[in-house]
């Protein structure tokens, strides 16, 4: 078998590119990558959405953990979780090394006569 | 060989020695694709066809997977579609999205060059990638390279 597929953690990649998979919240994203973390309130402000659009696309994000909320003092701020985004990507990584093994092996079987 | 892997795609090249017509076997023949592939293979290999694959490798043996060829263009495309990651028997995973495999073979001197693309990895179109980054940019991979960097610089 080519590709040694954890099913649990290619089933949190999955969940993650879903959460990707929506413009309002690749601008969250964004946002939070490039200005660091923030509250709903100045999120929504900047993107111009009501507060609870904005709530709702973040707990999606939080659901898939690409962010985390956490309480300072009475504010809520939200910020990335690079653990998750280092996850989904080393699940790729893993894929790809059992692809690597799979064609190692056809060019052998194909010059070697193997 | 050349190597990428970035978060929704996964590229790998490679040269072989023999003319493309026996790559092509190597890669759509049962027996043949059995044995580098390491998954026995119940059904025909033929366009639209769906078979199951059942691995025989160390550590996955039995894990079962659904594979649905798409495209059969000899000795230039092979494509199928599956599903990442479905390995757990109590999952329905029918329904679910599935990545695209497509081996494409080019004629070279002394061989053959096989490109492999695993694609599908997100579920973004085109057309709202567009709609986020604007026509002229490359907005997807702009993300996964700040989000790939990101994820880097902090762990």
């Amino acid at each position: 078998m080519p590709k040694p597929r954890s099913n649990i953690r290619l089933a949190e990649a999955a969940l993650l590119f879903a959460a990707l998979g929506d413009e309002t919240r690749l601008r969250l994203l964004r946002q939070l990558s490039e200005a660091g973390p923030a509250s709903i309130s100045v999120l929504a402000h900047n993107f111009q959405v009501s507060r609870q659009a904005v709530t709702k696309h973040l707990q999606f994000l939080a659901a898939a953990s690409i962010i985390q909320g956490k309480r300072e003092g009475r504010v809520h701020v939200w910020t990335l979780n690079p653990v998750r985004l280092a996850e989904a990507q080393r699940c790729l990584e893993v894929i790809a090394r059992g692809w690597d093994d799979a064609l190692g092996r056809l060019k052998a079987q194909i010059e070697e006569g193997i | 060989m050349t190597t990428t892997t970035e978060l929704t795609r996964i590229d790998r090249t490679i040269e072989i020695k023999a003319p493309p017509e026996r790559v092509w076997r190597a890669l759509t023949n049962a027996k043949e694709l059995s044995t580098w592939f390491q998954m026995t293979i119940e059904g025909e290999i033929a366009t639209g066809n769906e078979v199951w694959m059942t691995s025989m490798s160390k550590g996955y043996a039995g894990v079962r997977f659904r594979v649905r060829f798409v495209e059969m263009t000899p000795p230039a495309r092979f494509v199928w579609q599956w599903h990442p990651g479905a390995v757990d028997p109590n999952i329905d995973y029918s329904k679910e999205p599935r990545t695209t495999v497509t081996f494409t073979l080019e004629p070279m001197e002394g061989g053959t060059r096989l490109s492999l693309a695993e694609t599908g990895f997100n579920e973004i179109s085109l057309a709202r990638r567009a709609k986020v980054f604007g026509d002229n940019s490359q907005g997807w991979t702009e993300v996964l390279v700040w989000l790939s960097n990101y994820a880097q610089a902090a762990v």
